[in-house]
């Protein structure tokens, strides 16, 4: 993941995201077990904030600057 | 005073710092949105309420969209690509608004309860209107940052203010991203 | 006169009134357009609300911030040169340590206002029967005064953390100059909005506003609720500011391990407030819009469950106990070593057990709710989780003993309030686990003795420490020490005061006395020790109006005293002349050599000048 350019990556990222609503989606309205809801939820939320808010930056600000 | 050692010296030191703070605001916003989330399964359990399931998923795609433009803004003012940083915010802001008139005109307008009627539109009616809050407040700084951006104040190598409201953007998108199967979702009707 | 009405806090009150009465109106006017009656509710929420933000600008807080937003260049706040001389108190200031005496003068004046409406309720109970005050009277004061008290509280941790705090750590200001001063002036509307509730008709609740007594009684509640909101902005975004400066500022060489233990309280604190105060916040905006728009969150009829917000409330008040007491805690840490000559026992253990306590504080509100109908199953966890705080805190205690042990104490003022502080706070620890054990906290619910149980947390963990430190950096401050004498009037007269006004409290509570009621039966036998914790109230009430007199006339008169006077080791009293100049340390370079607590021990400092100074000024120039 780190070596693509960051545009490339944000397409990827996007990409994977809306896979994982749609499946969301479809597993919402057939009535499945809420857990596996928060799953998918949880990893959405994972792939923005380490991909998009980049929590890296706050949590290991040695590593720098902007992108 | 270039003596004083203790003053915030660099540019990457206040930016370090700014950082923190931000996170430091998601962390304890995040406690409120929490707050309302134990107030939803507190008071509704296993639920569903039965919303207009076509309507959400487009609301969400709209903001995810909306997510991933902000990401592309965010990373081409840092490539100096100007054109394409205004032509992405401004996407941004678009989508940001059709999300609130998704949400806020025609959500709460086809709704089958208003906030008055049980637990169930006082829930819905909160969180939504708390979300839709968020959403707003994050137009107007995006607002803000594309006025600037055209006054071309945006360096690749200082734009903090464009990082700093493109991760409220993701943050409120976040909130979304456990909301949506929470609101939509989750439950038996 | 012109002069006056320029300073920040006219302006500021001015625009206030002025906001809210737009704001009222503006909600009338929308109304009346479609064609809806006058309703006074909304009105007074809007234009609270519209009050505030107004008040906000007249002191200028957005200023800078907007021009930030449309991108101009501001002044770096370090080099924004502020006004001079007393006026700099009563306008919007971005140093750190005009902001603290700032949050200082506010909570002193809130101590008072709280104060006052506990003595005016105090003379109605003072007697079984009714003779001054009818019921919703009663209970405003009561609700009141718990609540302003709270605020003052809040304001005078502020104080300390937002004076001392950088001086400790060696840092030139806060990390966030501007928000730092929009986190305190924000206050002040919040505590205006916070005592109007006085002339909305009061409330009926106490200061914990349960549903849904608090959905259906006077509208007053509001006004307390936006207060209190304003109030909580305040406590977050000071607690943000706090955790920053403290994490990225301190100076070259202050590992965490190696910063002054009031830092680590306060970075404790700071956690809490931070987050849990969010909790505090929703729940009372539930019931303001429960109370607005009838969306049921708490009434049952509609679906909603009135236990739900005990849950949400506690789990910020709770913690915030510990946010009461733990810089209190850290000031007695803080100040005992120097006044008994020898190192802090255990500093690691002490500062983590300011961590242990903000953690496990989370995992206990469910104490408080033992009667309220909560599921049997959560009682004993709660228990347990409950009396585990013990543990943090009792770490605490063995340190301030072992401290002491065989110290070569000396007792000025400031360390008579620390040893005052050790003895009611720890009263106030006996008195909890009781409260927390779910079989006795039954019968204890509810009663006088938990109000004697928390006076003596608050007194212990805050009152006492405040006024420890007071005495302690007042010289900082002013450049001239306050009267001992007088200090010692004060303490010797507040002290055995509070003791009988608390051990009254649990006396009757033991005995069945309800708390938050106006009247009680003759026949129970209470009105002589009622009468006597009056009289306990005012004897406090009246050394503390000392300590004012100090306060004030040793700003002038006091003998003055510009060096180490207590011959402490931390930087601010080691390296700084008093009272503090402008931007701390500026243009000083010094190192961290050992430990911050190593008294006694012969030749070992904790900070010392670099060699070079002068060197390194030449280079730089
Ligand atoms: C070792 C520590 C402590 C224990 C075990 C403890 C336990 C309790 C319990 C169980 C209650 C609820 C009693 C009831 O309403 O039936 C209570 C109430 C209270 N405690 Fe503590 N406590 C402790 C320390 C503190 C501290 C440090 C503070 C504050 C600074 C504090 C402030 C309060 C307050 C304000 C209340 C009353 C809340 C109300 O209005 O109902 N407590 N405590
Ligand atoms: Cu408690």
């Amino acid at each position: 993941m780190t070596k693509l350019s960051p545009l490339k990556r944000g397409v990827v990222i996007f990409i994977i995201l809306g896979v994982l609503t749609a499946i969301e989606y479809y597993l919402g309205i057939s009535d499945v077990p809420s857990i596996l809801l928060w799953a998918i939820a949880l990893i959405k939320m994972l792939l923005v904030l380490q991909f998009f808010m980049h929590i890296n930056r706050v949590i290991n600000p040695k590593k720098g600057g902007h992108e | 005073m270039s003596s004083i050692n203790n003053t915030i010296e660099s540019y990457q030191q206040k930016l370090a710092i700014s950082r923190l703070g931000l996170w430091l605001f998601f962390a304890s916003d995040a406690f409120m949105f929490g707050g309302l989330l134990v107030t939803r399964f507190y008071l509704l359990g296993n639920k569903n309420l039965n919303l207009d399931q076509t309507l959400g998923l487009l609301v969400t795609s709209i903001l995810l969209i909306s997510s991933f433009f902000m990401n592309r803004a965010e990373v081409m003012v840092s490539e100096g690509n100007h054109k394409g940083f205004i032509t992405s915010l401004v996407i941004t802001i678009l989508l940001g608004i059709s999300f609130l008139v998704g949400v806020v005109g025609l959500e709460w307008g086809s709704a089958h309860f208003g906030p008055g009627d049980g637990a169930e539109g006082a829930v819905f009616y909160m969180m939504t209107g708390m979300h839709a809050f968020h959403v707003l407040t994050g137009i107007i700084f995006l607002s803000l940052v594309l006025r600037n951006g055209l006054n071309k104040k945006y360096t690749p190598e200082k734009h903090y203010a464009v990082e700093a409201s493109a991760n409220y953007w993701h943050f409120v998108d976040v909130v979304w991203i456990i909301y949506y199967p929470v609101l939509y979702l989750m439950g038996t009707i | 006169m012109k002069n006056f009405m320029s300073t920040g806090i006219v302006k500021g009150i001015l625009y206030q009134i002025v906001g809210s009465f737009i704001g009222a109106g503006l909600l009338g006017g929308i109304r009346a357009l479609m064609g809806l009656s006058w309703k006074t509710e909304p009105a007074i929420v809007l234009g609270g609300l519209v009050g505030a933000i107004a008040f906000m600008v007249g002191v200028g807080a957005f200023k800078d911030w907007w021009k930030m937003a449309v991108g101009d260049d501001v002044t770096e706040a370090s080099e924004v040169a502020g006004e001079q001389g007393f006026r700099r108190y009563f306008g919007f200031s971005l140093d750190h340590k005009v902001i603290g005496i700032q949050y200082g003068i506010l909570s002193m004046v809130l101590l008072v206002l709280g104060g006052s409406l506990a003595l005016i309720f105090r003379v109605e109970l003072a007697q079984s029967g009714l003779q001054l005050l009818n019921f919703v009277q009663f209970n405003t004061l009561v609700g009141l005064h718990g609540m302003v008290l709270i605020a003052s509280i809040l304001m005078g941790i502020a104080a300390m953390s937002n004076y001392v705090v950088p001086l400790l750590i060696g840092a030139e200001d806060m990390a966030f100059p501007r928000l730092n001063a929009f986190s305190f002036w924000i206050a002040v509307p919040a505590s205006i909005i916070l005592m109007s509730s006085l002339f909305f008709g009061g409330f009926e609740t106490g200061w914990t506003a349960y549903p849904p007594l608090s959905v259906r009684g006077p509208m007053g509640i509001q006004m307390f609720f936006l207060g209190v909101f304003f109030v909580g902005w305040s406590s977050i975004l000071g607690a943000l500011n706090l955790i920053v400066t403290i994490l990225t500022m301190r100076t070259k060489g202050m590992g965490l391990f190696k910063m002054p233990i009031f830092a680590w309280s306060v970075l404790a604190t700071s956690i809490i407030s931070l987050t849990a105060t969010q909790l505090i916040g929703l729940s009372f905006q539930l019931v303001m819009f429960e109370r607005l728009l009838e969306m049921s969150f708490f009434t049952p009829s509609g679906g909603g469950n009135p236990i739900l917000f005990q849950h949400l409330f506690w789990f910020y008040s709770h913690p915030a106990v510990y946010i009461f007491v733990l810089p209190g805690l850290g000031i007695i840490s803080e100040l005992l070593p120097v006044f008994v000559r020898k190192p802090l026992f255990g500093y690691k253990w002490v500062a983590m057990s300011s961590m242990g306590i903000a953690l496990t504080g989370f995992l206990v509100w469910g104490h408080h709710m033992f009667t309220a109908g909560i599921e049997e199953y959560l009682r004993v966890p709660f228990m347990y989780s409950t009396l585990l705080v013990a543990v943090p805190t009792g770490v605490k205690f063995f340190s301030w003993v072992a401290t002491i042990w065989q110290g070569k104490a000396r007792f000025p003022v400031p360390m008579l309030f620390v040893l005052g502080g050790i003895i009611v706070f720890l009263l106030g620890g006996l008195t909890g686990p009781p409260g927390g054990t779910v079989s006795t906290d039954l019968h204890l619910h509810d009663t006088y003795y938990i109000v004697g149980h928390f006076h003596n947390t608050m007194f212990g963990g805050f009152i006492f420490p405040i006024f420890a430190a007071i005495y302690y950096w007042y010289p900082k401050i002013t450049g001239r020490r306050m009267s001992e004498t007088l200090g010692k009037v004060h303490f010797y007269l507040m002290t055995p005061s509070f003791f009988l006004m608390t051990f009254g409290q649990m006396r009757i509570g033991l005995l069945g006395m309800r708390r938050r009621i106006a009247d009680y039966d003759p026949a129970m036998g209470f009105d002589f020790t009622q009468l006597l914790i009056t009289i306990g109230g005012y004897l406090i009430a009246i050394s503390i109006l000392v300590f004012f007199y100090n306060l004030i006339v040793s700003a002038k008169k006091g003998e003055p005293a510009t060096g180490n006077v207590w011959n402490s080791r931390s930087p601010e009293w080691d390296i700084l002349p008093s009272p503090a100049p402008a931007h701390n340390y500026a243009g000083i370079h010094f190192n961290v050599v050992g430990e911050p607590y190593d008294y006694g021990l012969k030749g070992s400092k904790y900070v010392e000048l670099a060699q070079n100074v002068g060197q390194r000024k030449e280079n730089d120039e």
